[in-house]
């Protein structure tokens, strides 16, 4: 998977790197930006071994894609907020190994901050299996 | 295939606006309100403002409040120049005569455009203010002193120094301080996060209707 680059200034107001989600939410579909989109692949390994205790082979199998990011939004209540556990979403840009119908979902919200009018949050996100 | 990138209005000018300011508050040059040279607001600028109850400092108000301070005749020239002379590089705590030439020179100033610009000016100068969960209890403190403490364990400087330090440099600071201690810490861009958000309420509102 790809990193995300930093947001590109540009005249027009290209927002290149920062990723759109969309949410499924109690009141609908709402868009968020996420920055610091930082995933991993998570890989559990498996090894065998021979009468001696002597490692013979390994393998691992790919766990789903977890990671972090930070949801920018305007101004929510505290329900919203909480309301985006366990929701889950699609993002707008591609990844190597994610078509973009992929639905990832949310597993862990931070504590917001805010910044005069604007609000963001760290979460933990995770590809769904279906 | 990646989609198409997202067109957001006035991002591209916000985060060149941010990368021109964090930049220029290390070239060292004046700064001009109303055509009048000032001083790059420091720690100690707020303070001697906000202990004069300057209205730009208490609280720190929106643009829309300071209009409307301004057209029930709350903030005045007097508020002008005091905000004026106490950025000036002119100011001396212990000089009437200074102080009363100095309000002389900007007499002819208008009271609209003036609120304006030192607006703006203050706006800037907290553009990188970093961000905090909101904060519900008491206060313990000023936020000078964790202005200060956070800079001082960081870099060991002096506390007249942190105090004298531009806040636009200050703040940038106070963000590496808060990243080294952190580094999932969260950050904000005053202004193309604004975009971001202008766009994101439009988006969201146009999918409610």
């Amino acid at each position: 998977m790809a990193l995300d680059k930093q947001d590109v200034p540009a005249a027009s107001g290209l927002l290149v790197g920062s990723r759109q989600l969309l949410i499924t939410t109690g009141s609908g579909n709402k868009t968020y930006i996420a920055e610091n989109w930082s995933p991993s692949q998570p890989a559990t390994i498996i090894t065998s071994m021979d009468e001696l205790g002597k490692e013979r082979a390994a393998g691992g199998i790919k766990q789903p894609a977890t990671g972090t990011a930070t949801l920018l939004f305007p101004l929510l209540t505290a329900d919203q907020l909480t309301d985006l556990l366990f929701r889950e979403f699609q993002t707008n840009l591609h990844q190597e190994d994610a078509p973009l119908s992929t639905t990832f979902w949310i597993t862990e919200v931070g504590i917001p901050e805010s910044s005069g009018q604007e609000k963001k949050m760290s979460i933990n996100w995770r590809k769904k299996i279906n | 295939m990646d989609e198409p990138p997202v067109i957001i209005p006035g991002l591209g000018e916000a985060v060149t606006r941010e990368n021109l300011l964090r930049e220029l508050a290390f070239a060292g040059l004046p700064e001009l309100v109303c055509g009048v040279e000032l001083s790059p607001l420091t720690a100690a600028h707020v303070l001697r403002l906000s202990l004069a109850q300057s209205p730009f400092f208490a609280p720190p108000p929106g643009r829309d409040q300071l209009l409307r301070w301004l057209a029930l005749g709350f903030i005045t020239e007097t508020h002008v120049g005091q905000f004026l002379w106490a950025c000036s590089p002119r100011y001396r705590s212990d000089s009437p005569w200074r102080r009363r030439r100095f309000l002389r020179s900007i007499r002819r100033l208008s009271v609209g455009p003036a609120c304006e610009e030192i607006f703006s000016f203050v706006e800037e100068s907290f553009a990188d203010k970093p961000g905090g969960p909101p904060e519900h209890g008491p206060a313990y403190w000023s936020w000078l002193a964790s202005y200060v403490f956070a800079i001082a364990r960081s870099t060991g400087w002096a506390e007249a120094d942190i105090l004298d330090l531009p806040l636009k440099r200050g703040w940038q600071y106070l963000k590496l301080v808060r990243l080294e201690n952190d580094p999932k810490a969260i950050f904000f861009n005053h202004y193309s996060d604004r975009a971001k958000a202008d766009w994101l309420r439009t988006v969201n509102a146009g999918r409610q209707s």
